[in-house]
This record gives structure tokens, C-alpha cells and sequence, in this order.
């Protein structure tokens, strides 16, 4: 029986690459899988390294980095979503009742020949203003309970991370808003669009 | 876009005679959007683009695995690195640590150090660049080269009070000279909380198996 290589397998070393432009970490899984096949070959009949189910392989380094961290964050951002969905159906739900009540008021508008399109756009402004005036608030204060969340976190876990502003945050933040404002819009700017027609 | 203002202005007229709501949904609105955006911003700290890593999505970790020992993940062996090393279209830099501590001595203090040992191309795979000097050179990452260290910000700040002339300073660690070539920028922290950087200095004969046949 040969004897397995102590090189190979005395492997105590931390390692890290730099891919190359366009590479995924599939193709140098792909690769390495490839290497591991020749080291089997290597030491040919019962070999050490298929016997123990050895093999070489490579992850994204931010899973690493973020250790145990990463999935609490990912259930933490899952349960935020979900507050900003029952706080559109309450907006959604507030809207509502503030149509009904500007039935007569609509009305004259549309006696006065105002068209379905220029209330529904009325309306669709007044959304957008209220869902800026939110994203301001959210995407100043987001950033400093960001850094609350980290600071309340152990530190053992969280060491080494710093919340920047940037522009994905940015850009994020503002994809929120339109479809927090295209949810809770959508419902009482159809109802009136209705009642405006009938 | 004269009449877009003007739906505008009436929107805000509108809003203005009705605070009660106004106030109530935007700070509904707001309270979503600012958790949204608190957890997003840790995630994108933590998960996305950790600070002092440059195009961090591109950087992996590599490890071995045995699945008949219930190994799921752990380091690498010298020649399996230079099988990654050895993917030459796939791999663009690849670097090897390990980690260690020091006894310093430094002018009358003595001083307990963590260290990692790094192969020359570390801070390149991290694409992290010192705040002063340089990083390691091929050359003093080999066997009897003269002693070299990287400093982290917060040893450059404790052992030199960040003076910028710590450059070329020699330190005493395990009782032999290193020379200062370079300190990192505060936000690069990998491995986490070392104090310093060594080369590795590995003998060229370590990335072959031929020795081990």
C-alpha cells in the first residue's frame, strides 16, 4: 500500500485566490476537480485520497469573512422586507379611506373636465411625495441603526466590519421606495379610476 | 414637465391640508425603508464588499475537504496551493498564511505580537494597499532572506505613534532583527486582529511533491 504523501496532506495553511477577469468560482471548482482527479491517479490502487473522500475546493471569501454571521443577516433582511410590506398595506389601507372620503371632491374635478389619467396622476404625486419624504428619513437614519446593529452584535463576530454609504446603498434604498410607492399607490389610485368611471 | 410641477405642487397642497395622514404615512413608509436600509447597509458591509478589499466577489477562500472523516472544510496543504497556483488562466494571484505570535522587543518594552505568515502575494490577492512603504517583494518572501515585517495601522499607532518615519526602524521579534518596509491601512484586517505580517518564506522545494515520493 503506498504510503500517503505527508506534503499533500499536512494541511494546516490558510489560502486565498484572486480570480481571474470573468472567471466564476464554478470554473475553478471545475478546475480543481480536475486536480483532485490527478492526485488520485497519482497514487494510483487504493489511494489514500479517495479512500478518505479528499478533495480541493474553493468558496466565495466574503462566506468566510462573514462567518456566522451570514445567515442571521439574511433572516434579519427577510423580516425588514416584511415590515416594509405591512407598511404599505397600512399606507395602501390609509389611502383608501382617504379616497372614499374625496369622492365629491373628485367628482367636480371630473365635472370640470379633468381627465382619469391627470386625477390618477394627482394622485400617483401625492404617493411619490409622501414615499420621498420617507426614503430621506429611511436612507439618513438606515445607515446610523446600521451601525447600532454591528455595534450590538458580539464583537468576535462582527470585528473588522465598518456600514459605508455608497451608492448601491443609495441606489437600493430608492429601488425600495418606488416599489414601496408603487404598492401602496396601486390599489386606491385603481379604486378611483373605477369610481371616476362608473 | 411644466404640468408634472404643477401636479406636483398640488400634491403637496393637498398633503399639506391633510398632516394627520401626511405625517402618520410617511413615518410609516419611513420606519420600512429605514430598517430596509440599516440591514442593507450591514449586509453590504458584511456580505458584499468588505471594507479595505478591493472587487472583494472576485477573492475566494480554498480548502480541502474529507468527506470520509467528517472533514467538511479545513486549510490546505503547501503542494494542493500549488495546484491552485499551477491554474494559470483561472487563478490570478494566490497566497498562502498561517498563523503565529512573536515576544517583542521594542526600545525597553517587551511585547506579545500576533503574526501572520504570509507568501508575498497576500495583499495582492486582497487588491489591499499599504497607507506607507510597500508590501512584500518575491525575493524576501524565500529561505534566509533578510527579515521583513508589515505593520497593521493599530501596531503602527501603539508601537510608533504613527510617525511616519517607521519605515526602515528595525523591531526585535523572537530575538531577531526584522525591518519595517510597510503599515496597512486600518481597514484591512485579514486575518483578523494581527498585529503584524511576515513573509512565509518557504524553501522553492515545498511546492513540489517530488520529495514526498
Amino acid at each position: 500500500m503506498p504510503t500517503p504523501s505527508s506534503e499533500r496532506f499536512n494541511e494546516f495553511f490558510d489560502s486565498v485566490v484572486r480570480l481571474s477577469p470573468g472567471v466564476s468560482i464554478a470554473q475553478l471548482n471545475g478546475a480543481l476537480a480536475q486536480k483532485n482527479a490527478e492526485e488520485i491517479h497519482r497514487e494510483g490502487a487504493d489511494s489514500y485520497a479517495l479512500r478518505a473522500g479528499w478533495s480541493m475546493f474553493a468558496q466565495p471569501w466574503t462566506q468566510d469573512a462573514a462567518g456566522n454571521l451570514r445567515k442571521p443577516l439574511i433572516a434579519l433582511f427577510a423580516v425588514a422586507l416584511a415590515v416594509l410590506f405591512i407598511a404599505c398595506a397600512n399606507i395602501s389601507g390609509l389611502m383608501l379611506a382617504r379616497a372614499s372620503q374625496r369622492t365629491p371632491e373628485l367628482a367636480i374635478r371630473t365635472a370640470l373636465g379633468a381627465s382619469v389619467l391627470e386625477i390618477a396622476a394627482q394622485l400617483a404625486a401625492e404617493i411619490l411625495l409622501v414615499a420621498g419624504a420617507a426614503t430621506l428619513i429611511g436612507i439618513v437614519s438606515g445607515p446610523i441603526f446600521g451601525r447600532l446593529l454591528l455595534l450590538s452584535i458580539p464583537h468576535d463576530l462582527a470585528a473588522g466590519f465598518s456600514v459605508h454609504i455608497s451608492a448601491l446603498l443609495l441606489l437600493s434604498a430608492g429601488g425600495l421606495v418606488l416599489l414601496a410607492a408603487l404598492m401602496s399607490g396601486f390599489v386606491p389610485v385603481l379604486q378611483i379610476v373605477r369610481q371616476q368611471k362608473s | 414637465m411644466q404640468s408634472f410641477l404643477v401636479t406636483l405642487k398640488q400634491g403637496m397642497r393637498r398633503l399639506a391640508h391633510a398632516p394627520t395622514f401626511t405625517v402618520v404615512s410617511i413615518l410609516t413608509l419611513a420606519l420600512g425603508v429605514g430598517a430596509n436600509t440599516a440591514i442593507f447597509s450591514v449586509i453590504q458591509a458584511v456580505l458584499l464588499q468588505p471594507a479595505g478589499i478591493s472587487h472583494s466577489e472576485t477573492v475566494a477562500s480554498f480548502h480541502t475537504r474529507y468527506t470520509q472523516l467528517n472533514l467538511a472544510s479545513i486549510g490546505v496543504s503547501v503542494p494542493d496551493f500549488a495546484d491552485a497556483q499551477s491554474l494559470k488562466t483561472i487563478v490570478s494571484e494566490a497566497a498562502l498564511s498561517d498563523q503565529g505570535s512573536f515576544n517583542a522587543t521594542f526600545g525597553d518594552r517587551a511585547l506579545h505580537l500576533r503574526s501572520a505568515l504570509v507568501t508575498w502575494q497576500w495583499f495582492q490577492v486582497f487588491g489591499a494597499q499599504p497607507i506607507l512603504g510597500r508590501t512584500f517583494l518575491p525575493e524576501e518572501d524565500q529561505k534566509g532572506a533578510a527579515h521583513v515585517v508589515i505593520l497593521s495601522f493599530s501596531a503602527w499607532q501603539r508601537l510608533f505613534g504613527g510617525q511616519r518615519d517607521a519605515i526602515g526602524k528595525t523591531l526585535i521579534l523572537d530575538e531577531q532583527h526584522y525591518r519595517v518596509v510597510g503599515v496597512m491601512r486600518s481597514d484591512f484586517d485579514w486575518p483578523r486582529s494581527v498585529d503584524l505580517w511576515v513573509p512565509l518564506a518557504l524553501t522553492p522545494s515545498a511546492y513540489t511533491l517530488k520529495r514526498a515520493l
